[in-house]
């Protein structure tokens, strides 16, 4: 049985605004993207985010070693068997 | 006459011990056969035995092996989600973001951007697509960070676990 596809996922960009540069900012994205709607995220809910990212990754990357552990373990040894024992 | 009657009898005699050590011979002789029947079947159930055992021992063996890969690479996947809550937890991003928010949003377009080609490389697929335009330009905003460097660390570095904390 094959594998899932793998995940094709699209570049996403983030914006670093503070109080400083945000009149600058919004004149920027205004100009690149037409309108000025985004959606924002504090510095901590950013962290929450990359953390929930990062748990995701270590889901998947487990799962993954535990189909690589079956597929070693139920994989055919012509070696591995009564019949060539018994000529050894 | 009586010489007859006991030559009859004493060939009759010899009759009998003949018979007998041939019914004798013929079932010692049928014994012997079945024993080593019998011996030939249990040297080959004990090469079946021992082989089986050999065969057991092999398996054990390897999903010993097996068991001890997969506990490295189970810990080898916690370890960078862990280290990026040591990371998170070490830096301080408000800070950083009210002293130079270009500087950290290259770094984490930059991380972002390898974040999402390691997971396509852990899930099977090429993760050497080419870069999103905002990270290939020199753009006024200064967002350029091809490095995919995680947010506050060192640039010369390079760090595995990048990929699991690029998300910032």
């Amino acid at each position: 049985m094959s594998r899932p596809k793998p995940a094709q996922l699209n570049d996403v960009r983030v914006y670093v605004v503070n109080q400083r540069i945000l009149e600058d900012f919004l004149v920027e994205f205004k100009q690149r993207h037409g309108e000025v709607a985004f959606v924002a995220l504090s510095m901590q809910d950013y962290e929450n985010l990359a953390l929930n990212i990062a748990e995701l990754r270590r889901f998947i990357n487990q799962q993954t070693q535990i189909i690589i552990y079956y597929e070693d373990a139920v994989a055919p040894e012509p070696e591995q068997n009564v019949d060539t024992a018994l000529e050894k | 006459m009586l010489k007859v009657y006991a030559l009859i009898i004493i060939v009759g005699i010899l009759g009998g011990v003949a018979y007998g050590a041939k019914y004798y011979y013929d079932t010692t002789q049928a014994t012997i056969a079945t024993l080593r029947e019998n011996n030939a079947q249990l040297e080959v159930a004990v090469q079946i035995s021992e082989a089986s055992m050999q065969v057991l021992q092999e398996n054990m063996q390897k999903f010993q092996e097996l068991n001890n890969q997969l506990q490295q690479d189970l810990q080898a996947a916690e370890a960078y989600g862990d280290e990026l809550q040591g990371k998170l937890n070490r830096m301080d991003l408000v800070q950083d973001a009210l002293r130079d928010a270009k500087t950290l949003e290259g770094k984490m377009n930059g991380a972002t951007a390898k974040l999402w080609r390691g997971i396509t490389e852990d899930t099977g697929g090429d993760g050497s697509r080419p870069l999103p335009d905002w990270l290939q330009s020199d753009s006024p905003s200064g967002t350029r960070d091809q490095s995919g460097n995680q947010i506050g660390e060192d640039p010369s570095t390079n760090s595995e676990q990048t990929q699991a904390s690029s998300a910032q």
